[in-house]
């Protein structure tokens, strides 16, 4: 996988991995737990429906970011809980840091300054 | 049985998936339904917007359901999805079409050549009709689950029962074979006793190969159901686990 870059007609689709990345790199989670953890950190400004949350998952682990673990087998109930990989840790950087640059850029065209 | 059986058979039906994706994006969803259920009934929600809240949450949207297609689908599987879906399902007639006429015609052409054939009566005409149509349903159900990956039990299981009623149709058209060939060899050998001999002996060649051909088409139907059956059962336990998951 090449090193991700933020391209303005793939915002969402970046946006949504660096969240993930990011919410993972505090810890495991499961894939509500990852939800939730977005939206209160966010104070309810990232969203996620987890129905747009299983194909991000499933690509971040494809590409060796994230990994996938089940848990609880012998309680009846199987949940899945994902961590970051070595790589997906260089990632989250990079996505961080590209964030960051975009963002500047951002509000130096709109003539003002980061919050 | 999950309180959210309902919901999952719904996302089911609409998953385009094989085994082993198809099983593992269910089971993650029956669980976060279950962990957002509890999540909402800590928040003093009713059980009932509880469930409404959980699912409206992990309700997949087409786009959503493309896109797990797209991460977990086989390189042929992403072939023809990239095709339209006319051209899609002209390509897959075209192929299964040259699929089945190779099998077919090898097929014809090793038992035209085999002595087994030719000395065989005229029912195994019959009996290789219904052993051609077997082949070409059990070669279409694994195409469907193999190559295609379209795991829906409902759609497998079509035409399914086909097969065991054909092997049998082969059987009972071989014993009635080997009856016929008796009946007319007896009756000839009444009107002349002096040259019973020979006839008996071609008879019982004609017979025996009759019975062998057409045995030989019921263990190929048999087999060919045997596969698809099992194949089938795994994909449709599978399923079942997961909706019974909790």
């Amino acid at each position: 996988m090449t090193r991700p870059t933020i391209e303005t007609q793939n915002l969402t689709k970046s946006c949504n991995e660096a969240l993930i990345l990011a919410s993972l790199a505090r810890g495991p989670k499961h894939g509500y737990q990852l939800a939730l953890d977005i939206e209160e950190r966010s104070r309810g400004a990232f969203r996620f429906n987890h129905g747009t949350l299983y194909p991000i998952l499933h690509k971040l682990e494809k590409d060796g970011l994230i990994e996938g673990e089940w848990s609880g087998e012998g309680e009846g109930r199987r949940r899945r809980s994902y961590r970051l990989s070595g790589r997906g840790r260089d990632v989250e950087s990079e996505l961080t840091s590209q964030w960051r640059g975009f963002f500047g850029r951002f509000f130096e065209m709109l003539g003002g300054t980061p919050p | 049985m999950s309180r959210f059986a309902e919901t999952l058979n719904t996302i089911n039906d609409r998953l385009d998936l094989s085994h082993p994706a198809r099983s593992r994006v269910l089971l993650e969803i029956a669980a976060d339904l279950e962990d957002l259920y509890r999540h909402f009934r800590d928040q003093g929600l009713s059980e009932v917007e509880a469930s409404r809240r959980a699912e409206e949450h992990c309700d997949l949207s087409d786009e959503a359901l493309a896109q797990l297609v797209g991460v977990h689908g086989s390189p042929y599987r992403r072939f023809l999805d990239r095709l339209g879906a006319q051209a899609r399902s002209r390509w897959e007639r075209a192929v299964l079409a040259i699929l089945l006429l190779l099998v077919g015609t090898s097929t014809g052409r090793a038992l035209a050549g085999s002595d087994l054939f030719n000395a065989a009566g005229p029912f195994v005409w019959p009996a290789l009709a219904c052993t051609s149509i077997a082949v070409s349903i059990g070669l279409m159900k694994l195409y469907a689950v193999y190559l295609r990956q379209d795991h829906r039990p409902s759609r497998l299981r079509r035409g399914l029962d086909a097969l065991p009623a054909l092997a049998a149709a082969d059987i009972v058209i071989g014993v009635y074979g080997y009856s016929w060939t008796f009946y007319v060899l007896l009756r000839a050998m009444a009107e002349d006793p002096v040259h019973a001999l020979p006839r008996l002996t071609g008879s019982l060649l004609t017979g025996s190969a009759t019975v062998v051909v057409c045995l030989l088409s019921a263990v190929l139907c048999a087999l060919l159901w045997y596969i698809v059956e099992s194949r089938v059962t795994g994909i449709e336990e599978a399923e079942a686990s997961l909706l019974l998951v909790q």
